[in-house]
């Protein structure tokens, strides 16, 4: 997890990302940009609880000290949960095993709550949340199909019921290229495997319709929650991050061709398992999403891939 | 949940008197449809520049309409690419497109996706009974640059032409994704199925009609007819390699004859160097047609791996007999079919 603390910002204190994958280094950039510090880089341990109560309580001690140094009062901390091992086709135990995690981090938040303002973000997952659903509004109720959506509503509703202050973003299909030591997305494997002339099995059809949005929109869209959110004009909120522009498969495949001008190698599964359409009506995004043109981000992600490897 | 979703796709130009009427019609025929298993989702208007201010118009049936979402496009990149961009807004299984004018009257959806379904084709092209703007020049100027692109083309399809299509959503939006600035949107189409048919509807242009105004100018046509011989298969290849080959084979038989003539009938050659010149000259003429035609062809290979003509393409038909079945239960609908099907 990384803290940060923003130099000329009077209602934010100090930003705890918790998770520095496609959207919390997409958030981290944006503060970057204002002219944010980092404090510090503090490590995670998923898989060992005794190592987490560790850590959470050096990071408690931690950031009392520094909340004393800015005169917290008038400050908020947000903390942006951004984290995640489980993958969209975790297993049950994996699922567990995260949401255990999450809730020892609530705990930590509700905790952190009695000394200071304490605003929660939390990542959750369209996808998961909604597979399968085609048209989704923000009046769908999810019903997710697998563990990996089932772990998302079990975290949306913890945090409901924590008490805590909370903005819940719903992203759909993100993509974004940060590092090949980092999991990435459909469209960076595309281009990754392009490049080695490698195959993409691809677990749905050239007709299978997702919503793609680019990390950096919705980093820039929490972002800008993180920095007007403060103590007196706040409510709960729940957004449906989405370019509203359903892509075929085939139609995903071709930005990626026209970019890196050489065909891609393709393999679509014979029985996929996620084939089914999901798409998201218009007006269901918030109208301060920001969407960028997929082709010039795609154009972004091959140059990092060129230059970072 | 429905089990169908359509999508309805508007370029807008200069409709801006035109807007309201359709829009209430494809309210009623979604009404229509209301507690079936088909569902007309979303009526994405694309307001290409409009040159009557239609986008306030678009905007204000937006909010009295939810189902009806506005694009705005930068600037007028004309009707084609307007279409694109609605097509590849949509989510519907099925992505019906109309114009703006009236002309295609949405009450023929429902006939128009029987007739897909009930023949399992991915498309289908309204097409008019009569003359459509009832002035013979642009009848006749239109329906006979569609014949003389099939014919050179040898594509039958392109006769049956028209911007009133119901499209299979999976097909219209890989069609979409493929076309480039100058492709036609119905070749396109052409590259990822076969399975399309004309059918044969009463439309008539009542703009053209009454106001003799169309969208279209008479250099917007040309342009749309280029745009139409670009696209569809190049005959200036096949032609060029037939060329080069005759020709080369006329320079052959006329080398052979020189040479008889040199060795066997030397008296009767009277300008002595001519001859041969000539083979010389079809030589060069046939290596040059056949390196062209090459070139051409490499070209055009180039050109559809960038337009991105697919190597093969899959569709699902699995709905089509929850459509038909849709339609054929509700009575009313079964009359229109009945009555308006030719």
């Amino acid at each position: 997890m990384i803290i940060l603390q923003p130099r000329e910002h009077e209602s934010v204190g100090l930003i705890i990302i918790w998770g520095n994958g496609l959207i919390g280094s997409a958030v981290t950039q944006c503060l970057a940009r204002l002219g944010a510090a980092e404090k510090t880089v503090l490590p995670f341990s998923w898989s060992s609880p005794f190592k987490q109560t560790e850590e959470l309580a050096f990071l408690y001690s931690f950031l009392k000290k520094s909340l004393i140094s800015i005169s917290s009062q008038d400050h908020t901390v947000h903390l942006l949960w951004s984290a995640g091992a489980a993958g969209f086709s975790c297993e049950s135990v994996d699922a567990r095993k995260e949401l255990d995690s999450f809730l020892t981090v609530l705990g930590f938040a509700k905790k952190l709550h009695r000394e200071c303002n304490l605003i929660f973000h939390m990542i959750s997952s369209a996808g998961g949340l909604f597979e399968g659903i085609r048209r989704i509004t923000s009046e769908t109720v999810a019903v997710p199909r697998r563990p990996y959506g089932r772990l998302k509503l079990e975290q949306e509703l913890s945090l409901g019921q924590s008490g805590l202050k909370h903005i819940v973003y719903r992203p759909t299909s993100v993509y974004s290229f940060i590092g090949k030591n980092h999991r990435c997305g459909f469209i960076p494997a595309l281009i990754r495997n392009a490049l080695s002339n490698k195959e993409t099995l691809i677990m749905g059809s050239p007709s299978t319709l997702r919503d793609f949005i680019w990390a950096g929109d919705i980093g820039d869209f929490a972002f800008r929650q993180i920095m007007t959110q403060g103590r007196n004009q706040f409510e709960n909120a729940t957004y449906i991050l989405a370019s509203e522009r359903p892509a075929c498969l085939f139609e995903v495949c071709r930005w990626v061709e026209n970019v890196i001008m050489r065909p891609i190698p393709i393999r679509y599964s014979v029985s996929p398992s996620n084939a089914a359409d999901i798409t998201v009506a218009a007006g269901t995004a918030p109208r301060s999403l920001s969407v960028s043109a997929p082709v010039e981000n795609i154009r972004r992600i091959l140059q990092s891939m060129l230059t970072r490897g | 949940m429905p089990d169908v979703l359509i999508s309805i796709v508007v370029p807008v130009f200069s409709g801006k008197t035109y807007l309201p009427e359709l829009i209430r019609r494809i309210s009623e025929l979604r009404e229509r449809f209301r507690e079936t298993r088909i569902e007309i989702t979303e009526c994405i208007c694309v307001d290409d520049e409009s040159v009557d201010n239609s986008l306030p118009v678009l905007r204000q049936l937006g909010c009295q309409y939810p189902w009806v979402q506005v694009l705005a496009l930068s600037r007028n990149f004309g009707q084609h690419p307007a279409t694109i961009a609605g097509i590849q807004h949509s989510s519907g299984d099925w992505v019906v497109t109309v114009d703006e004018d009236l002309q295609h009257d949405p009450a023929l959806i429902p006939v128009l996706l029987h007739h897909a379904c009930a023949k399992s084709l991915d498309v289908v092209y309204a097409m008019p009974e009569s003359a459509v703007h009832q002035s013979v020049f642009r009848d006749m100027s239109s329906r006979l640059t569609k014949r003389f692109v099939a014919m050179l083309t040898k594509n039958p399809h392109i006769e049956t032409f028209s911007s009133f299509r119901v499209m299979r959503g999976s097909v219209a939006r890989a069609a979409a994704a493929s076309c480039a600035t100058e492709t036609y949107f119905d070749v396109a189409v052409t590259w990822f199925t076969s399975r399309m048919e004309g059918m044969s509807l009463s439309l008539k242009d009542r703009r053209f009609i009454s106001e003799k105004r169309s969208g279209y100018t008479f250099l917007g046509l040309v342009k749309h007819a280029n745009r139409l011989l670009l696209t569809a298969d190049n005959p200036i290849m096949r032609y060029g390699f037939l060329i080069g080959i005759l020709s080369a084979s006329a320079a052959f038989a006329g080398t052979m004859i020189v040479l008889y003539s040199k060795i066997f009938r030397p008296d009767a050659i009277l300008v002595p160097g001519w001859a041969s010149l000539m083979v010389v000259s079809l030589f060069l003429f046939s290596a040059l047609s056949l390196q062209l035609s090459l070139a051409v062809k490499l070209l055009s290979l180039l050109m559809h791996r960038f337009q991105g003509r697919p190597t093969y393409f899959i569709v699902n038909r699995e709905l089509d007999s929850c459509v038909l079945e849709t339609l054929d239960a509700r009575a009313c609908q079964a009359n229109e079919i009945t009555g308006l099907a030719q």
